[in-house]
C-alpha cells in the first residue's frame, strides 16, 4: 500500500527462503496486521527506525511466480503492478543455497521496473555446501544491487539495514524478458488491447489476464497462445539464470550432510510416516491438555477472586452486579483460553517452521482427495483442534477454489479448544471416574469426541466434493524445505501475534455476548420484575438468617424466568423439546451460539439455585437439577445429545465473521451455519431417543 | 542398455515418464508434455535437460518427490506424467 509518509520497502520470494525470519529482525515486535483491501490475505506490515528515518515494510506472501494462481499469489501481483499500491522499493531474497526458482521469481519481479536490491539468504549454509557466490558478477548481470547475508545472524541483519537505509536500490535498465517475437499487426493489436506503448509491459498484462474469457476469444481470433508465450518467457528467464549461475557461481566439493535424506527416509516411509505424524499428534495433545491445565485454573480462580473482591468493595447494585457477574466472568472466559491456544499455536508454529509440515502434506494429499481436499487441507485441519479462526485463514495457500472451499466450510467440525470445556463438563455427568484397564474412562470420551469431529469433518467434505460442480485443475507440485530447527523467537512471535488476535478479536465477542446474556437475564418486563423484588422483600423482612440464602436463590431463579432471557428459552422450547431439553438449557444454547464456551458460565448462572445451603461445582448442581417429574435434567441420554450438538453445531459468531471475509459469500457463510446446525439438531435427537 | 526392474526393453527405448520411476532412480529431464501443468513445472525448474532424482513415494499411488538441484519438490504422479525423461 502507498504510503506518503514513510519510504515503503517490500520483501518479496519463494515460500521457505527465510523471508519472515527477515521481516521479524527488521521489524521487531512494531509490527501492524490488517487485510488487503478487498481480499483477505494478511498483510504482515512493521516499520524499522534507522538513523532518524523511518521505513514502512511488508512482508509479501511467498510465491514462485508473480503470476496469479491462489489468493497469496494474486496479491504480490497486484500489489507489484497497481501504481497505488506499489512500494517504493524492493527486497528480493533468494536462498542462495537453492536459487534457480528464488532467481525466476528475481527476473520477473527486476522486469516490473521498482528499484529492487537482491538479498541473498542462507549463504553460511550455501557455503557449507560449496556454493560460493560471485555478488560483483551478479550484480553486474542483473543491474541491480547483491546482498550475501544469513538472516539468523545480527550482523547480517545489520549490514541489510544500512543497505535498506541508504535506499541501495536500483532499476534495471533493459529488460530480462522483452516478450516473444511477435509479426508488427499482431504487436499493434496486444498494445491497443492492453492501452499501452510499452510491449513489455503489454506482456505482463496479457500474461496476468489471460485466463480470462475475453482474452481467450481475443487470442483465438489473433491466432496467438498464451501457453506458448508462458512457456518461451520461463525457458528464456531460466537460461538467462543458468548463464548467471555458470559466471557467478563457483562449486566446490563439499561433504553433503545427510541428515535430512535420512530424517525424510522415517518421515516419508509409506508406513512409519504415518505412525510417526499420529505419534506427533498424540504428543502434542498431551503436552497441551496436561501442561495449560494448572495455568488455566490459576485464571479461573483469579478472576472469582478478583470478583468476589470487588463485590465486597462497591456498593451493591446494579454496577457492582454488572461487573463481578457480567463484565468478569466475560473476560475470564476470554483468559481461560489463552494457556491452551498458546501452547497449540506454538506446537503448529514448530510443526510449520521445522519444514515437517509438508511432509504431512506430502503423504496425506493422497487420502484427502478421493474427499475433496488438497494434501495441504491437513494444515487447515490440523489447526482447526486449537481454533477454527486462524485455520480457516490457514485455507489460502490452496489454489483450486473447490478444494479450498471444502476445507474451510468443514474444518469448523474439527473439535476446536473452545468444545473443551463443554466437553468436560456433559463428560464428567455421563461418565463413570473409572479406568478400564490402563486408559481413563473420562479421557477416553473426550478422545471420542475429537475422533467424532475428525471423522464428521472428512464425510462432510465428501459429500460436499459430490455437491458441489466447480471445476479447476488441483496441482500439489510442493517444495519440501530442508528440515530446520524452528527459531524460538519467530515461534514465539507468530505464537504471540495469534493469542493477541484471539484475545482482540475473539474477545470482543465474548465479552460482549456476556454482558448482553448478563442484561438480558436481569431485566425483564419491568411490572413483573418489580412484583417479584416486592415479594422477595417481603419474604426476607419475616425471614431468619438461615432462610434468608435460599430465599434469595429462589427468587433468583424466579426473576431469571421472567427475565427477557427466560421469554427467549421459553420461546425456544418447542424447537429444543424434540432433543429432551428444558427452557433452561435453551437459555445456555441461545447464548453459546455467539461462542460456545459461554455454555458452561451460562448454565453455572442459571442452575445457581435451589435450597443447597454451601455453592457446589457445577456438574454437581447439573446432577442434581431434577424436572417437575422428579427425574434428572441430565440424564445420559440428555446429556450425549447435548455432546453431540455442540460437537456440531458451528456456535463461533467469530468463526462465521471470518468465514465471510474469506469467501466473501454470504449464500456459503449460511449455508455452512444451517447445514451444521441442522446436522447438530438431527443427530441430538436421533442421540437423545437412542439413549432414552 | 540397463534394465529397470521389471520394466521391458521396449519400454525404455521410448523416453519414460517421471510417474513411473522406481525409487532412487536419477534422470535427465528430455522435455515437458503441453498442458496445464506444463507452465507450473517450467516455473519450478523442471525444464530439458536438468536432472532429477526420485526420493520418496507415499503409498497408494500417493505424491512422489523429486530431488531437483537442491530442492525436493512433491509431484502428484499425473504432474509427472507430464515430464518425459532419460535415465542417465
Amino acid at each position: 500500500m502507498k504510503s506518503d509518509v514513510f519510504f515503503h520497502i517490500a520483501i518479496a520470494g519463494n515460500p521457505n527462503v527465510g523471508k519472515s525470519t527477515l521481516f521479524n529482525q527488521l521489524t521487531g515486535l512494531r509490527q501492524k496486521t490488517g487485510n488487503y483491501a478487498g481480499v483477505t490475505v494478511e498483510k504482515k506490515q512493521g516499520y524499522l527506525h534507522h538513523a532518524g528515518e523511518t521505513f514502512l515494510i511488508t512482508d509479501l506472501p511467498g510465491t514462485y511466480s508473480i503470476y496469479p494462481r491462489s489468493e497469496d499469489e494474486s496479491v504480490v501481483h497486484r500489489v507489484l503492478c497497481t501504481n497505488s499500491e506499489k512500494p517504493d522499493a524492493l527486497m528480493i531474497v533468494v536462498n542462495a543455497g537453492n536459487p534457480e526458482r528464488g532467481l525466476l521469481l528475481a527476473t520477473q519481479v527486476i522486469d516490473l521496473g521498482i528499484p529492487c536490491m537482491l538479498v541473498f539468504n542462507m549463504t553460511d549454509e550455501a557455503e557449507n555446501q560449496g556454493m560460493h557466490w560471485n555478488a560483483e558478477v551478479v550484480e553486474e548481470k542483473l543491474g541491480i544491487p547483491v546482498l550475501k547475508i544469513s538472516a539468523r545472524k545480527p550482523e547480517s541483519v545489520q549490514m541489510l539495514i544500512e543497505a535498506a537505509a541508504q535506499k541501495k536500490f536500483r532499476i534495471r535498465t533493459e529488460p530480462i524478458f522483452a516478450g516473444i517475437q511477435l509479426p508488427d499487426k499482431k504487436q499493434q493489436a496486444l498494445l491497443t488491447r492492453t492501452g499501452t506503448n510499452n510491449l513489455s509491459e503489454a506482456f505482463r498484462i496479457w500474461r496476468s489476464q489471460g485466463e480470462e474469457p475475453d482474452w481467450k476469444t481475443w487470442e483465438k481470433a489473433q491466432g496467438l497462445s498464451l501457453r506458448n508465450f508462458q512457456k518461451e518467457e520461463t525457458v528464456t528467464r531460466y537460461r538467462f539464470i543458468g548463464e548467471l549461475m555458470s559466471a557467478a557461481l563457483e562449486r566446490k566439493a563439499a561433504k553433503v550432510s545427510r541428515t535430512g535424506e535420512i530424517m525424510d527416509r522415517l518421515a516419508m516411509h509409506p508406513v512409519a510416516g504415518y505412525v510417526l505424524f499420529f505419534l506427533i499428534l498424540a504428543l502434542i495433545f498431551q503436552a497441551v491438555f496436561a501442561w495449560a491445565e494448572m495455568p488455566m485454573n490459576a485464571i479461573d480462580e483469579g478472576m472469582a477472586l478478583l470478583a468476589e473482591k470487588l463485590d465486597g468493595i462497591l456498593p451493591e447494585g446494579p454496577v457492582s452486579e454488572l461487573l463481578t457477574r457480567g463484565l468478569i466472568p466475560g473476560v475470564a472466559g476470554v483468559l481461560m483460553f489463552i494457556p491452551q491456544i498458546l501452547l497449540l499455536f506454538l506446537f503448529l508454529a514448530m510443526l510449520e517452521d521445522s519444514g515437517y509440515m509438508s511432509r504431512v502434506v506430502f503423504l496425506m494429499d493422497r487420502w484427502m482427495r478421493p474427499l475433496g481436499l488438497h494434501g495441504k487441507s491437513m494444515v487447515p485441519l490440523v489447526s482447526g483442534i486449537a481454533c477454527a479462526i486462524p485455520a480457516v485463514m490457514a485455507t489460502r495457500p490452496i489454489s483450486n477454489r473447490k478444494e479450498r472451499l471444502i476445507t474451510l466450510l468443514v474444518t469448523p467440525f474439527m473439535s476446536c479448544s473452545a468444545r473443551i470445556p463443554v466437553y468436560i463438563v456433559l463428560i464428567g455427568l455421563v461418565v463413570p471416574d473409572e479406568n478400564l484397564g490402563p486408559l481413563h474412562l473420562r479421557g477416553l470420551a473426550l478422545t471420542g469426541m475429537y475422533m467424532l469431529g475428525a471423522v464428521t469433518a472428512l464425510l462432510a467434505a465428501f459429500i460436499l466434493k459430490l455437491l458441489m460442480k466447480t471445476k479447476g485443475n488441483s496441482f500439489l507440485m510442493l517444495e519440501l524445505p530442508p528440515y530446520r530447527f524452528p527459531r524460538l523467537k519467530d515461534i514465539g512471535l507468530m505464537a504471540y501475534t495469534k493469542v493477541h488476535a484471539f484475545v482482540t478479536e475473539a474477545g470482543k465477542v465474548i465479552v460482549s455476548v456476556s454482558l448482553l446474556i448478563w442484561v438480558l437475564s436481569n431485566y425483564g418486563p419491568p411490572e413483573q420484575m418489580k412484583s417479584l423484588r416486592e415479594t422477595e422483600q417481603q419474604l426476607l423482612m419475616t425471614a431468619g438468617e438461615a432462610e434468608a440464602d435460599s430465599i434469595q436463590k429462589h427468587f433468583q431463579a424466579l426473576k431469571l424466568e421472567s427475565s427477557y432471557m427466560g421469554y427467549l428459552g421459553r420461546g425456544l422450547e418447542p424447537a429444543i423439546r424434540p432433543l429432551g431439553y428444558d427452557w433452561k438449557l435453551g437459555i445456555a444454547l441461545v447464548s453459546s451460539f455467539a461462542a460456545r464456551e459461554v455454555f458452561v458460565s451460562t448454565l453455572s448462572v442459571i442452575y445457581a439455585m435451589g435450597d443447597d445451603a454451601e455453592p457446589l461445582p457445577v456438574q454437581e448442581r447439573l446432577r442434581r437439577e431434577t424436572r417437575p417429574d422428579g427425574s434428572p435434567v441430565f440424564s445420559k441420554a440428555t446429556a450425549l445429545s447435548l455432546l453431540v450438538f455442540y460437537a456440531f453445531a458451528l456456535q463461533c459468531l467469530s468463526t462465521v465473521a471470518v468465514v465471510y471475509k474469506e469467501t466473501r459469500s454470504l449464500k456459503l457463510t449460511i449455508l455452512q451455519w444451517l447445514g451444521m446446525t441442522t446436522l447438530a439438531w438431527i443427530s441430538a435427537w436421533a442421540v437423545f431417543h437412542l439413549f432414552q | 542398455m540397463p534394465t529397470f526392474g521389471s520394466m521391458s526393453l521396449e519400454l525404455t527405448a521410448r523416453p519414460l515418464t517421471a510417474d513411473v520411476l522406481s525409487l532412487g532412480m536419477e534422470v535427465e529431464i528430455e522435455s515437458v508434455k503441453e498442458g496445464e501443468a506444463q507452465i507450473l513445472l517450467n516455473e519450478r525448474g523442471f525444464l530439458p535437460g536438468v536432472r532429477m532424482k526420485l526420493m520418496a513415494k507415499a503409498p497408494g499411488g500417493g505424491a512422489m518427490a523429486f530431488r531437483i538441484g537442491a530442492a525436493v519438490i512433491a509431484l502428484r504422479p499425473d504432474e509427472a506424467a507430464y515430464i518425459l525423461v532419460t535415465p542417465v
